[in-house]
């Protein structure tokens, strides 16, 4: 069967009376790189915060492969959905590398401590986003975009099906939000599915298969990136004039805010 | 770039000193015992244990000093200093704070107000220990009760909760002071509130060692997974971790670790702040390795500042006012250090 995680009129409020998003309906199949747009404020991490189990929604539901969350343990549904927070503030100097094992934790129980194969799988995934250079520093001395790759390393750690990812570029620089990028594209290929929030559309083109955009608290536009991110709706969404056009060099649409 | 000590190295160096310390305390104290003689004490005494006749026998009085005296409260300062820096080891990981010291949820107040009350009441020894324990043991309920009134219960608001539990017990504690006989009750009362191992016997020991090991124990078996709440509740719960369950197992395991050795040694700050400290400044933060060393460095560290207490004048002094003494410029020292393992 292939891997779906699947959401269904899923919403969330605080309080009885507030709600943050409502009537959000999306789905990543395996391989699968979506992009959710949206202003500050609409409700991009409270939902992506419900995909990780850190808030539990008031109403809809969320599966994966069929199967209810509900019918997931904790520990089962982060092996199988990891969370790339906005950012991470470290409080202790842990190592890199002491850092990334803690992505183990959904495989050991609770006395256990990580074994050999969990450090060689540890390393593997600093490896794979290549940061291998990296594993001895304490986490408080790397440069933010390093430990952001440490995070995502951290993620891959837990050897997950689907990555929730909450903005993973906006504290990059400009080179490191394209690497980023392309690490999420290259899992894609090796099927590990992203979702990521984003305030840059052209991220819809550059790497996605989907595209969202959440606005007013609810999902006002979802499918294909090219029918999604258009100028009437980053207009409706923003407020702001954009110009989306084909660029050849580049090779897909742009996204140009005729701003001066 | 830091470079941590290799733990195994320190771990080593600090647990071969740990039998030297403890033979050189016994000879410590105004009854002169050589360290030959206190060693073949011990021995003998160990060997007594396993039916293998004393191979050598000296007079009484010092096997008493060594045997009944000594060594008890020589056991006493390793297990509380142990015991405390554990728990406050652990407490700093879960709170994400290194400032954090193990009566946090008001553990010592509810202590303190539990033996204040029982010396009220009556000395017998057996009475004060056991109200200490369980007021301590209560104070942290009602802390842990008044953070679930809040919804979400966050670690910020235990820290609160445990503020106000910690100021009503201390009050009473004050109430208490204040209607106390000052001519035998009062001294009796300021003298435990400021902590002291004066007197620790065997009995003490056999009733402390049972919380103690538990204790210690849980949080040495579940110590990697400090770090995963180190990390922040949100990161924790979504990599699979029920922060609610371990946290309230640590504070479990910690306030009964911490009321067991407040209950025989009255209150006594600074250790379980300063120990864990000093272990991440050698090994780093990471608590598989941070943790048994704070353990064995809070051992060490009670038992010479025991053996100040009771030797540095021909009355004892207070322990809780020499942790404070020795461990404040200490940290302040420490602190001055780059390597101070937090941020």
């Amino acid at each position: 069967m292939v891997m779906k995680l699947v959401t269904d009129a899923l919403s969330f409020g605080y309080t009885k009376d507030s709600v943050v998003f409502s009537n959000v309906s999306i789905n990543i199949g395996k391989g699968e790189v979506m992009a959710i747009l949206g202003p500050n404020g609409t409700g991009k991490s409270t939902f992506i915060k419900c995909l990780v189990r850190i808030l539990n929604p008031r109403s809809g539901s969320i599966s994966l492969d069929g199967k209810d969350i509900s019918e997931y343990s904790r520990e089962e549904w982060a092996r199988r959905i990891a969370y790339v927070p906005q950012i991470h503030n470290a409080m202790f100097p842990f190592t890199a590398f002491d850092f990334i094992l803690l992505g183990r934790a959904p495989h050991l129980k609770m006395h256990q401590q990580p074994q050999d194969s969990d450090k060689q799988k540890a390393h593997a995934a600093a490896t794979r986003i290549g940061i291998e250079h990296l594993l001895d520093r304490p986490i408080t001395e790397i440069s933010g975009g390093e430990r952001q790759m440490c995070v995502i390393a951290r993620a891959l750690a837990q050897e997950p099906d689907i990555l929730i990812l909450d903005e993973p570029t906006s504290h990059l620089d400009y080179g490191n939000q394209f690497k980023c990028l392309s690490i999420i594209k290259a899992l894609a290929k090796e099927g590990i599915s992203s979702l990521m929030s984003t305030h840059v559309p052209d991220h819809g083109f550059i790497s996605s298969h989907k595209a969202a955009i959440m606005h007013k608290a609810s999902c006002t536009a979802y499918g294909d990136p090219g029918e999604v991110i258009t100028s009437d709706s980053l207009f409706e969404t923003y407020g702001v004039f954009v110009a989306v056009e084909f660029h050849a060099q580049a090779n897909r649409q742009i996204c140009v805010p005729l701003v001066t | 770039m830091r470079t941590w000590l290799p733990t195994t190295l320190v771990g080593y160096v600090i647990f071969a000193l740990i039998p030297v310390l403890i033979l050189i305390s016994l000879t410590l104290g105004r009854f002169p015992i050589h360290v030959a003689d206190a060693y073949l004490i011990v021995i003998s005494a160990v060997l007594e244990i396993f039916q293998i006749t004393p191979i050598h026998s000296l007079p009484s009085v010092q096997e008493t000093i060594v045997l009944e005296i000594r060594l008890p409260r020589i056991a006493a300062a390793l297990l509380v200093g142990s015991a405390l820096s554990v728990a406050g080891a652990a407490y700093q990981g879960m709170f994400r704070n290194p400032l954090v010291s193990p009566d946090i949820l008001g553990v010592s107040a509810g202590a303190g107000f539990g033996a204040s009350l029982a010396i009220l009441i009556s000395s017998e020894p057996l009475l004060i220990q056991t109200m200490a324990f369980a007021c301590g043991m209560i104070a942290v309920g009602m802390t842990w009760l008044i953070s679930r009134l809040y919804r979400p219960a966050s670690t910020l608001i235990l820290v609160l909760a445990g503020i106000i539990v910690g100021t009503v017990f201390n009050a009473f504690v004050m109430l208490i002071k204040d209607i106390a006989d000052p001519m035998n009750k009062l001294p009796e009362i300021v003298s435990w509130l400021m902590g002291s191992l004066a007197g620790t016997d065997w009995g003490d020991l056999i009733s402390i060692t049972p919380a103690i090991t538990f204790g210690v124990g849980v949080l040495l078996l579940i110590r990697w997974r400090i770090n995963i709440l180190a990390l922040g509740e949100e990161e924790a719960t979504a990599l699979g971790v029920d922060t609610r369950v371990l946290g309230a197992l640590i504070i479990t395991a910690s306030t009964v670790v911490t009321a067991a050795a407040v209950s025989i040694s009255g209150v006594i700050g600074w250790v379980g702040l300063v120990i864990p400290h000093l272990s991440r400044m050698l090994v780093g933060p990471e608590y598989t390795k941070m943790l048994p060393l704070s353990a064995v460095m809070g051992a060490a560290f009670l038992l010479i500042v025991d053996n100040i207490a009771r030797t540095l004048t021909s009355t004892e002094v207070p322990l809780g006012v020499l942790t404070a003494l020795i461990g404040a410029p200490f940290f302040a020292y420490l602190l001055t250090r780059k390597k101070v393992g937090w941020s």
